[in-house]
């Protein structure tokens, strides 16, 4: 049978909430008929009560806890309650990590660059994914993998032929016909390509044996940016070169236009290609 | 085992008792930083922070025994010092009374 010295070691686990099943019920039994045992669980009852109410009243969250260790282990000559090998063992169960000076202050001055030269970034890295998708959709049009679905030399039926079908009022780009010029390049068609969920407008030209294509969508999905920039009309251009094509890229009323071509030249100098004869060869040429 | 002052809890918040209160928890934070580190920081981990014995193992990484013991040692000695702590108040509290 056992005695009060046995049950006297789980007077501690009782209190502590570490008595379980058989041992728990085998104590309350003994407790009922041992008066010695009684009084000490009482006496350990005033004890832990005690402890319970020296605690501070409230206890900080965690996410606060955490920053205070990592606070104390900065400033380890802050005098602190708690000894230092229990402030570093409680650090490695939570897993603290604590950046060095140096990468705390690399990170700082991140954070500053990033929100000083995050919008720009942002545009950039929109227009290079406008880019991009132009340049794709003009590769597949190469590739015969993109056929145009309206095929026509005027621009008012290709212009009809989108009405609806893009979610945006699309517009072509004043070009040579308006000027009374004779046109070094022709309208070929049009046809819709996927973009950011949604369709964007390739219309296709065709120039000196050479294909051309315009990639056209809403300035709220599209961003032109970056490259060479040159304002012209009101309007400024973006010359830039990706593998063997020259894209110039730029947005009016609304809408962002991507034009890729492999005509030869740097990117300004492919427009005049088809502007050389045009009334606007002077604002092409004056940024040369 | 202690006198009143320590181990009653006061019900009413009057001022006597506001003050019995703030000085028993001074003495039982005073009481826990006499104790040796290992018995002090069993102490906070389970009366404090009141982590379970297999918890308090992973921190102080130690096995779970090992806890059980040290807490009934740390627990024995912090009674020790509290008791010890309450005769100097009372022999204090006797002179102050003569």
């Amino acid at each position: 049978m056992k005695g009060c010295d046995y049950y006297g070691m789980n007077i501690q686990l009782y209190l502590d909430k570490e008595l379980t099943g058989q041992d728990l019920e085998e104590f309350h039994a003994h407790l009922e008929e041992c008066p010695i045992c009684r009084t000490e669980l009482e006496a350990e009852e005033a004890l832990s009560g005690l402890l319970h109410r020296s605690r501070p009243l409230y206890s900080a969250p965690d996410a606060l806890r955490k920053r205070v260790i990592q606070v104390a282990e900065l400033l380890p000559s802050t005098a602190t309650a708690a000894p230092v090998r229990l402030r570093e063992r409680i650090a490695n169960i939570l897993n603290v990590n604590r950046p060095s000076w140096p990468v705390l202050v690399t990170a700082i001055l991140l954070v500053a660059v990033g929100l000083l030269l995050g919008p720009g970034i942002l545009r950039q890295w929109r227009a290079n994914g406008y880019i991009e998708t132009a340049v794709a959709a003009h590769r597949s049009f190469l590739g015969g993998s993109l056929p145009l679905e309206i095929q026509s030399e005027s621009p008012s039926i290709v212009t009809a032929w989108f009405a609806g079908k893009v979610p945006f009022t699309f517009r072509l780009p004043n070009s040579a016909e308006e000027s009374g010029y004779e046109q070094l390049y022709r309208l070929a068609g049009g046809r819709l390509v996927n973009y950011k969920g949604g369709y964007a407008a390739l219309i296709a030209y065709q120039a000196q044996q050479q294909k051309i294509s315009l990639l056209v969508s809403s300035s709220r999905s599209a961003v032109a940016a970056g490259g060479e920039e040159v304002p012209s009309g009101g309007i400024v251009f973006h010359y830039s070169r990706q593998a063997s094509f020259n894209i110039i890229t730029w947005s009016t009323h609304g809408l962002t236009y991507a034009l890729v071509s492999s005509l030869p030249g740097s990117g300004r100098q492919s427009c005049l290609v088809c502007h050389q004869s045009m009334s606007d060869d002077d604002r092409f040429s004056a940024g040369r | 085992m202690f006198p009143a002052v320590l181990s009653s809890h006061p019900q009413t918040h009057t001022t006597f008792n506001l003050y019995v209160s703030k000085m028993e928890t001074e003495q039982v934070r005073a009481a826990i930083q006499e104790l040796p580190i290992p018995f002090r920081e069993i102490i906070l981990l389970r009366e404090y922070e009141e982590l379970s014995y297999q918890e308090i193992a992973g921190v102080l990484d130690c096995p779970v025994g090992t806890v059980m013991s040290r807490l009934g040692r740390a627990r024995a000695k912090l009674r020790e010092l509290l008791s010890a702590t309450s005769e100097r108040s009372d022999s204090s509290s006797v002179r102050g009374s003569k």
